[in-house]
């Protein structure tokens, strides 16, 4: 039977590229070191040195491709949650903490609930994630900036309107 | 005088805040062991970015109290369920959860919940006396000895774990590049900053990349595996039996496995997962009868239960005599350690003796805790895998995000968490262990400085780092173990093809 070896020959290419870039902007830095000391370029030379050379070792003697990470619907579902997190990134910097925690539960708990109450009907979902978002919201509020006085986004909007 | 902080330490946890925060870290930390999926250290991650905000001593009573709280909570899933709640319960599955098919799930539940206790108490009371023995040592070593440690440790994580050694070398060489990123150490001056952002000045915040690399990571990847458990256990645990015979008839396997366990927990790298692996297979090898091993042998529950408790008085001593973290949950240890700007080194000890013996104080308290919650509480078992994770998850999702923000209050910090779950996301794809990069990471910067700082005060040329007894030997260590990790599989692989030759020409010959 055929193996596949697709993984560690892309993490090979991937690896010996990673490294030249690393070698390239690491070759520009330029500062005085005192008497003895390699200098601020050992370091990273170390690493790229490492990681050009374990590259090349995939290269020649690549592995046999594992079980399957993700399916393709899995990986849909990885960017869908990851989507989700960048949205998180935009809704602080908008709008705020106190506005973007309670939207992300939200909008999160019902993503979870579709995997693990999917008897329910959506409407029962949907008022569900509502009350948790509203009450878990005020908590990680209270918390936060009360309990902690953490200083959290306030929001480019709010900002804007003040 | 060691007497002194000890009692200090335990009037400080008999408080009415210290025992909330005992209690509750270690009732988490069951928790959270328990479901399948999470672990405690996602917990721990999750509380880095307050780490700062709290009072050193009661940070650590916290951190300690949900690491032996997950530790010991993950037998419950893997007895109950027959999914390791967490990696280091994967053998307690094997034969655990077999008492719970032929409905004595007590049996095996009381003996694990007894060997959990028994396995850590005595190795915290000799991490106590063991760390300020070895720090007392370390104190007197210059910068030659510490690079040669922390070049040790790394090779060592490298080279013990299962992993393919091409693969967690090219993490180490990732780590030890971004770790350079940010402020020269020696210098001063700025390293790689990316078109002139000064936001890169302060380098890749550690909490950032962790919050990323674990917490956001693994939500990830349970959501788009769709893989959790569903909560139809129906199994009824009634209360708590002690299991003295089975204890007594199996004494000198405990006792093995205890010891295994320490030595294991003290090698960076290791930990629980593979103390309980080894101390399981040693009492399956060992055995007379290996007949009930894997259908429901109660040992096969105390070796690897026992194990990976002790190994946790093993860990503590290299990170609080030395700095250098022995596993994940290690490794956040100290990120929260830095949070209270306290640097793990082997003045730890002199300089900050609250905050060392409240770990050990808070640890062995801790042990107490849980021993009375999981014997009383025990018929509550079932209900602790019930939680809903869809609550769980979007309030860790929430509060990790957060918390990259809160490590270096930019949208700085949530781009390095988010770039760090694309990173594990890739580590993980390409079957690269995250633990290697990890260790690298949070030691590359002590290497870089004490590699430099060995070279500035050199006058050989360096020479000390190989001619200085203690500093070669960290390094002939280290190198050994690699070239180990490298060879070991080699030889592995001759003797299986050497077994089928010989099995092909014994069938040739029937024939």
């Amino acid at each position: 039977m055929k193996t596949s070896n697709k993984k560690d020959r892309i993490l090979g290419i991937c690896s010996v590229l990673l490294s030249a870039w690393i070698i390239y902007i690491t070759s520009s830095l330029d500062f005085p070191t005192s008497k003895g000391d390699p200098g601020p370029k050992l370091f990273p030379y170390i690493g790229a040195g490492l990681i050009l050379v374990c590259g090349i070792i995939l290269l020649i003697k690549p592995g046999k491709d594992g079980k399957t990470f993700l399916t393709k619907s899995q990986w849909k579902s990885a960017a869908l949650i990851f989507g989700v997190y960048l949205l998180f990134v935009l809704l602080l910097w908008l709008v705020g903490f106190m506005i973007a925690v309670p939207i992300m539960l939200f909008i999160l708990t019902l993503m979870f609930q579709a995997q693990s109450r999917p008897e329910d009907p959506v409407k029962k979902r949907v008022i569900r994630s509502l009350i948790y978002a509203i009450i878990a919201g005020a908590l990680i509020y209270v918390a936060y900036v009360i309990g902690l006085q953490a200083k959290l986004p306030t929001g480019l909007l709010f900002k804007l309107f003040k | 005088m060691v007497a002194e902080y000890l009692l200090q330490a335990f009037k400080d946890v008999f408080t009415v805040q210290g025992l909330i925060f005992v209690i509750a870290g270690s009732l988490a930390g069951v928790i959270l062991g328990a479901i399948p999926g999470l672990g405690s250290s996602t917990l721990l991650v999750v509380l880095l970015p307050i780490a700062y905000k709290m009072d050193p001593k009661m940070c650590m009573a916290l951190f300690i109290s949900i690491v032996i709280g997950g530790m010991s909570g993950g037998c419950i899933g893997s007895i109950l369920l027959g999914i390791p709640g967490t990696s280091s319960s994967l053998t307690t599955v094997w034969d655990g959860y077999e008492f719970t098919k032929q409905g004595d799930p007590v049996r095996a539940l009381s003996a694990a919940v007894t060997s959990s206790f028994l396995g850590t108490l005595p190795s915290i009371i000799l991490a106590i006396f063991a760390c300020r023995a070895i720090a007392m040592w370390a104190v007197n070593l210059g910068s030659w000895e510490y690079a040669a440690l922390c070049y040790c440790a790394i090779l060592m994580v490298v080279g013990l774990s299962k992993a393919n050694m091409a693969k967690s070398m090219i993490g180490v060489g990732l780590a030890i590049f971004m770790a350079t990123i940010g402020t020269d150490p020696i210098s001063g001056r700025p390293r790689f900053m990316f078109g002139g952002n000064v936001e890169f000045l302060g380098g890749l915040n550690l909490i950032s990349v962790m919050l990323g690399l674990f917490a956001s990571k693994i939500i990830l990847l349970e959501y788009a595996r769709h893989e959790k458990a569903n909560a139809s256990l129906n199994i009824k645990v009634g209360k708590f039996k002690w299991p003295g015979k089975d204890l007594s008839h199996n004494i000198l396997g405990f006792l093995r496995a205890w010891i295994l366990g320490l030595v294991i927990g003290f090698l960076p790298g290791l930990g629980g997962p593979v103390a309980s692996i080894m101390s399981y297979s040693m009492e399956n090898m060992l055995a007379k009868d290996k007949s009930k091993w894997g259908k429901g042998e109660i040992m096969g529950v105390i070796s690897g239960e026992t194990a990976k408790n002790s190994a946790i008085g093993g860990a503590l001593i290299p990170l609080i005599a030395l700095g250098i973290p022995g596993d994940a949950s290690c490794v956040q240890f100290i990120s929260a350690l830095q949070s209270q700007g306290v640097n793990p080194n082997p003045l730890l000890i002199k300089d900050r003796p609250d905050v060392v013996y409240m770990i050990f104080v808070a640890a062995l308290v801790s042990a107490v805790v849980i021993l009375l919650y999981e014997t009383l509480g025990m018929p509550t078992f079932p209900a602790l895998l019930k939680i809903p994770y869809h609550y769980l998850y979007s309030f860790i999702v929430v509060i990790a995000l957060t918390g990259a923000y809160m490590s270096t209050q930019t949208f700085f910090g949530l781009w390095v968490a988010l770039g760090s779950c694309v990173l594990g996301i890739l580590m993980d794809l390409f079957g690269i262990n995250s633990l290697p990069f990890l260790m690298a990471f949070i030691l590359s910067p002590q290497l870089e400085m004490y590699t430099r700082r060995g070279f500035t005060g050199s006058t050989t040329g360096g020479a000390e780092f190989i001619t200085r007894p203690i500093s070669a030997t960290f390094i002939i260590a280290g190198t050994l173990v690699l070239i180990y990790g490298f060879v070991s599989p080699l030889i592995k692989k001759g003797r299986k093809s050497k077994n089928d030759a010989a099995r092909e020409a014994a069938a040739e010959l029937e024939d």
